[in-house]
C-alpha cells in the first residue's frame, strides 16, 4: 500500500480548537456574529451543488470561520470502493474551501441492487474482520491519495451485529490507523449508544474501556452529541436531537485526561436549538478542556 | 434488505436483528421523504406528509439513489406521480413536479456568468456555425395547465402555509389555460417566469442546437435583439460557440 507524506495534517496545528456543526437554519446567525467558536463543521454533500444560494452561503462562511468538512456517504468501508463521481465532488469541495479537516466513517453505503450501483442513504456497520479492514484501508488510502491529505474516520454508532466479526472494533480501528496512516474522530455518543444499545453491563465503563483501547495518537477529533431517550429495552437511535447528555460529558472528562486537548465538535441535527444554546454547549466544552489542563499543568509543577 | 423496506431475517438471534434493521429501513424511508420534500416543496404542501413518504418508499423501490447525495435524488417524481391514480384526480400535479425539478437543478446550476467575448462572433459574416449556448440551469417547460400560478400559490415565503383559495381562483381566472414557463438562475437563486409560445419555441431551437442562420430561418418574425439583451441580463445566454 502507498503511503502519503503528511507534511501537515492539520490536526497538530489545531489542538484544543472547539467548533459546533453548522446547519442551513443557523447560517444567518452564524454569519452575524463575532465567532466565538474557532470551526465549524459542515457535511459535504450539502454542497455538492455546483453554484447557488448554498455554495454563496458557504463562501461567506469559509470567510469567517474554519471549517471542518465531514462527509456521510463516502462509503469507506465499501467492498465495491468509493464511487469515482463523489469522490471528485469532493476533491473539488476540499481545494474550494481548504477544509482544516476532513472526516467520515467507519462504514459501507455503495453496493449493487440488481443491474443498479445503489448508495445506502445511510451508515451502515462494517463487520470487524480482516477481510473488512483490507477493504477499508485501500478506500481510505485511495481517497487520500486523490485529495492529497490525511482523514479522519469515526468509529460507528450502529444498530445492528453481523456477527461475523473476529477482531474488536478498537483492534480493527487501530489497525486501520496503522495500515492507512489516517486518524481517528472519537465519537463519544457513539460509543456510548452501542454500549446501550449492545452492551450488558455499565455503557459509561464499556465506552472508557473503549477509550482505553485506542492509541492516543491516532486520536485527530472528538464528537459529543446527545440522543432522545428510549424505553427499556428499545434501541437507541443516535439522532444528534437534543443537548450533550450527562454521561457523554463525563466521559469527555475521560478521554482529556486520556488524549490531550484534542479538537472537539458538538454536534446537534435534528430538534436544532437557539444558536446560543448551541455556542453554550461549545464553551462547556472548551470550559472542561481548560480545566483538564490547568490540572495536569499543576500536576506536572507539583511533580 | 435495507431497500426492501419491509423484509426481516429469520432464525434465533433475528429479533434483536430486525429491531436494528427496521432502525435502518426507517431511517432510510424518512431521509428519502425528507430529500422529496426539500427538492418538491409545492408537491408536500398539495398532497401532505403521508403522501410524501408513500411517494418516497415507491421512489426507492424504482430507483434507489445512486450518488451519495440526496440533493441529487429524486429526478422522476412526476414519472411516478404520472402513473398513480392521483394523476386522474389532480391531471396537473406530474407538471407542477416537473417544474419544481426544474428550480431544484436550477437552483442547484453553476452560476451563470455570460462570457461577453463570444459575443463578438455575431459580427462574423455567416451565421451558420454560430450556436447560441444557454446557461446550465435554463430549464423549459410546457403544461396544459397553470403550474406557474399553482407554484406561486403554494409558497410560504417563510410564514407558516395557509392557501389563499380566493386568490388562487382569482389567478387561474386571469391564467387559466396552457402555459409556456421559462426556469433559471439569477442571482444565486432559481427563478420562473411564463414566456410567450414564440420565445418558448424558440429557446427549444436553441437547446436543440440549431445554427443562428436556421434559428432565424425558423423564426423569422422573433425580436432576437430583444431577446438577446434580456437573456444576457438576465443570465439565460452563457455564451455563444
Amino acid at each position: 500500500m502507498s503511503r502519503l507524506n503528511h507534511t501537515s495534517s492539520g490536526n497538530e496545528q489545531h489542538l484544543g480548537k472547539v467548533g459546533v456543526g453548522l446547519r442551513h437554519p443557523h447560517f444567518r446567525e452564524a454569519l452575524e456574529e463575532t465567532p466565538r467558536i474557532d470551526f465549524v463543521e459542515v457535511h459535504a454533500e450539502n454542497f455538492f451543488s455546483q453554484g447557488g444560494l448554498s455554495q454563496a452561503m458557504l463562501a461567506e462562511v469559509r470567510d469567517r470561520y474554519e471549517i471542518s468538512l465531514h462527509s456521510t456517504s463516502m462509503g469507506l468501508g465499501s467492498a465495491q470502493g468509493v464511487n469515482s463521481v463523489y469522490l471528485e465532488k469532493l476533491a473539488s469541495l476540499i481545494g474550494q474551501i481548504e477544509p482544516v479537516l476532513v472526516s467520515d466513517h467507519a462504514c459501507f453505503a455503495w453496493s449493487q441492487l440488481g443491474e443498479h450501483n445503489v448508495h445506502a442513504g445511510d451508515l451502515l456497520p462494517l463487520e470487524f474482520s480482516r477481510r473488512s479492514l483490507h477493504v477499508l484501508a485501500d478506500n481510505v488510502d485511495r481517497v487520500q491519495q486523490q485529495i492529497g491529505r490525511r482523514i479522519l474516520v469515526e468509529n460507528l454508532s450502529s444498530y445492528v451485529d453481523f456477527g461475523n466479526s473476529d477482531m474488536r472494533e478498537t483492534e480493527f480501528l487501530t489497525a486501520l490507523v496503522e495500515r492507512s496512516q489516517c486518524g481517528l474522530l472519537v465519537d463519544l455518543n457513539n460509543l456510548l449508544v452501542n454500549a446501550n444499545n449492545f452492551g450488558r453491563s455499565d455503557p459509561l465503563a464499556l465506552a472508557k474501556n473503549w477509550l482505553d483501547a485506542i492509541p492516543a495518537a491516532a486520536v485527530g477529533e472528538f464528537h459529543l452529541a446527545g440522543y432522545t431517550p428510549v424505553a427499556k429495552d428499545e434501541l437507541i437511535i443516535d439522532d444528534h436531537s437534543r443537548e450533550v447528555s450527562s454521561s457523554c460529558w463525563e466521559l469527555y472528562g475521560y478521554a482529556l485526561d486520556r488524549f490531550g486537548a484534542v479538537t472537539t465538535l458538538v454536534e446537534w441535527d435534528n430538534d436544532l436549538p437557539e444558536w446560543q444554546t448551541l455556542l453554550a454547549e461549545a464553551e462547556k466544552a472548551r470550559a472542561m478542556m481548560g480545566q483538564i489542563f490547568l490540572t495536569q499543568a499543576e500536576q506536572v509543577r507539583e511533580a | 434488505m435495507i431497500f426492501s423496506l419491509e423484509c426481516s431475517a429469520e432464525g434465533a438471534a433475528s429479533v434483536t436483528f430486525n429491531k436494528g434493521l427496521r432502525i435502518y429501513q426507517n431511517n432510510l424511508l424518512m431521509t428519502a421523504a425528507r430529500a422529496l420534500s426539500l427538492a418538491y416543496p409545492v408537491i408536500e404542501r398539495m398532497l401532505g406528509d403521508d403522501a410524501m413518504v408513500a411517494l418516497a418508499r415507491e421512489m426507492l423501490r424504482r430507483t434507489p439513489p445512486s450518488t451519495g447525495a440526496w440533493g441529487e435524488w429524486g429526478d422522476n417524481l412526476s414519472a411516478l406521480i404520472s402513473s398513480t391514480p392521483l394523476i386522474n384526480e389532480h391531471p396537473y400535479l406530474a407538471d407542477v413536479a416537473r417544474l419544481e425539478w426544474l428550480m431544484h437543478r436550477a437552483s442547484r446550476s453553476a452560476s451563470p456568468m455570460l462570457q461577453v467575448g463570444s459575443l463578438s462572433r455575431l459580427s462574423e459574416e455567416t451565421l451558420e456555425s454560430v450556436y447560441l449556448r444557454l446557461s446550465a440551469s435554463v430549464g423549459l417547460l410546457n403544461s396544459a395547465f397553470p403550474v406557474d400560478v399553482l407554484w406561486d400559490a403554494h409558497q410560504s415565503n417563510g410564514e407558516p402555509f395557509c392557501l389563499d383559495e380566493r386568490a388562487l381562483a382569482s389567478a387561474l381566472r386571469k391564467q387559466s389555460g396552457e402555459s409556456f414557463l421559462m426556469v433559471y438562475q439569477q442571482n444565486q437563486v432559481a427563478h420562473m417566469k411564463r414566456i410567450p409560445v414564440e420565445e418558448y419555441r424558440w429557446l427549444v431551437d436553441v437547446e436543440c442546437g440549431l445554427s443562428l442562420s436556421e434559428l432565424f430561418d425558423r423564426h423569422s418574425d422573433f425580436d432576437f435583439i430583444h431577446w438577446l439583451s434580456d437573456a444576457a441580463q438576465s443570465g439565460v445566454l452563457d455564451s455563444l460557440d
